[in-house]
């Protein structure tokens, strides 16, 4: 008995060496090998050689490690779905936090109001897809392909919810604005000035700062509430193609994963 | 002798099928697939368990190491939902091989 525990750690250490690393796997080839050394040797053959027929009809390591890398490779890659939910989230929460507002801002047509529930519904109905969208996409069956594509979804998702979500509210709206907003800075000592000489005419509490400084010779283009309704529209819509992008990113994964039929050769 | 090209076409549905009667392991699954086809349908050991590994990984199957009377382990593997799933698809796949198949004979024969 003890030979053969000597026997089975060298058979493991061959093993592992051969590039089977997991102990959890080796733990398992274990355990079948002793079943069928123990089946043999009730058959009445020696034990030595119960042990050699057993190692050999579980087969040497280069095959078996090459049957597990395959499903190593297939491990590696969640980057795309977890990169897709991500992104699909991500789009879904924005969408939600900014969905007041559609509500809330008076000044919106019903056009406007109506696109924007639109957007924000589609996009959750992209997030509930998660669950089910892989029964009904393609399986990618050529590895590269797949990754690429997959990546390819996940990287323009998640890049499109940093420009909406992030540079556009943050920098190019002011930007856009910035002339309105800046000569209204520079304006102001200005206007100040022009406002104390309009305190003196007893006009300051009536007569709003704006038309104080146009009234200064400066003129004031009004904020264009319209477009930026427009763009505010516009980052709904953008969330909706984001979630889709991260959802087409995760379902192609899933797809492949849930729905390959590649064989092993057992 | 089957070649290994079938026999590893038909290794899912096979394990699929089995665990549907009830959790097994990995030496069990090997000697029942064995007993039932008379010895025709042989893996090579060691290669079941990538199999069972990509299933567990696909969903279809999970798995628990039990601790046996005399102090051994053996990991056991039972269907899970989507596994029954697989089961159905892949079913119908291979009744769709099948009646084709004996359509063709069924001409040729009768």
């Amino acid at each position: 008995m003890r030979d053969l525990d000597v026997q089975i750690g060298e058979w493991r250490a061959r093993m592992a060496a051969g590039g089977i690393k997991s102990p959890v796997v080796l733990d398992e080839l274990e355990s079948h090998l002793r079943e069928e050394i123990e089946r043999q040797v009730r058959a009445g053959m020696d034990e030595r050689k119960a042990f050699e027929i057993a190692a050999q009809k579980i087969g040497g390591s280069d095959l078996l490690k090459a049957e597990f890398r395959k499903i190593q490779r297939s491990r590696e890659i969640p980057v795309g779905r977890l990169a897709g939910v991500a992104c699909c989230v991500t789009a879904a929460l924005y969408s939600l936090m900014l969905a007041p507002a559609l509500v809330t801002i008076r000044e919106l047509d019903s056009t406007q109001r109506i696109l924007g529930i639109e957007a924000v519904l589609l996009t959750l109905l992209f997030l509930v897809s998660l669950g089910f969208s892989y029964k009904f996409l393609p399986v990618i069956r050529n590895r590269r392909v797949r990754v690429a594509s997959v990546g390819a979804c996940a990287l323009a998702g998640l890049v499109w919810v940093f420009v909406f979500s992030n540079f556009l509210p943050n920098f190019i709206v002011p930007r856009l604005m910035g002339a309105t907003v800046s000569e209204t800075h520079t304006l102001a000592p200005m206007a100040g000035g022009y406002e104390s000489r309009a305190s003196s005419l007893q006009v300051r509490n009536e007569v709003p700062r704006r038309i104080l400084i146009e009234q200064a010779g400066y003129h004031l283009k009004p904020a264009p509430m319209s477009a930026v309704f427009g763009i505010g529209i516009s980052m709904f819509w953008a969330m909706t193609l984001a979630a889709a992008l991260g959802g087409l990113a995760y379902g192609l994964e899933e797809a492949a994963k849930r729905r390959s039929t590649e064989h092993s050769y057992v | 002798m089957i070649p290994k090209e079938l026999v590893a076409a038909s290794a899912e549905a096979l394990i699929l099928s089995l665990l549907s009667k009830g959790e097994s392991y990995g030496y069990a699954i090997i000697q029942e697939v064995r007993a039932r086809s008379d010895n025709h349908l042989q893996w090579t050991d060691g290669m079941l368990y990538p199999v069972l590994h990509r299933m567990e990984n696909n969903g279809w199957i999970k798995s628990r190491w039990v601790k046996m009377e005399n102090g051994r382990k053996r990991k056991y593997y039972s269907l899970k939902e989507d596994g029954k799933t697989a089961l159905d698809e892949q079913r119908t796949q291979w009744m769709k091989v099948h009646s084709v198949l004996t359509q063709l004979w069924g001409e040729k024969y009768a």
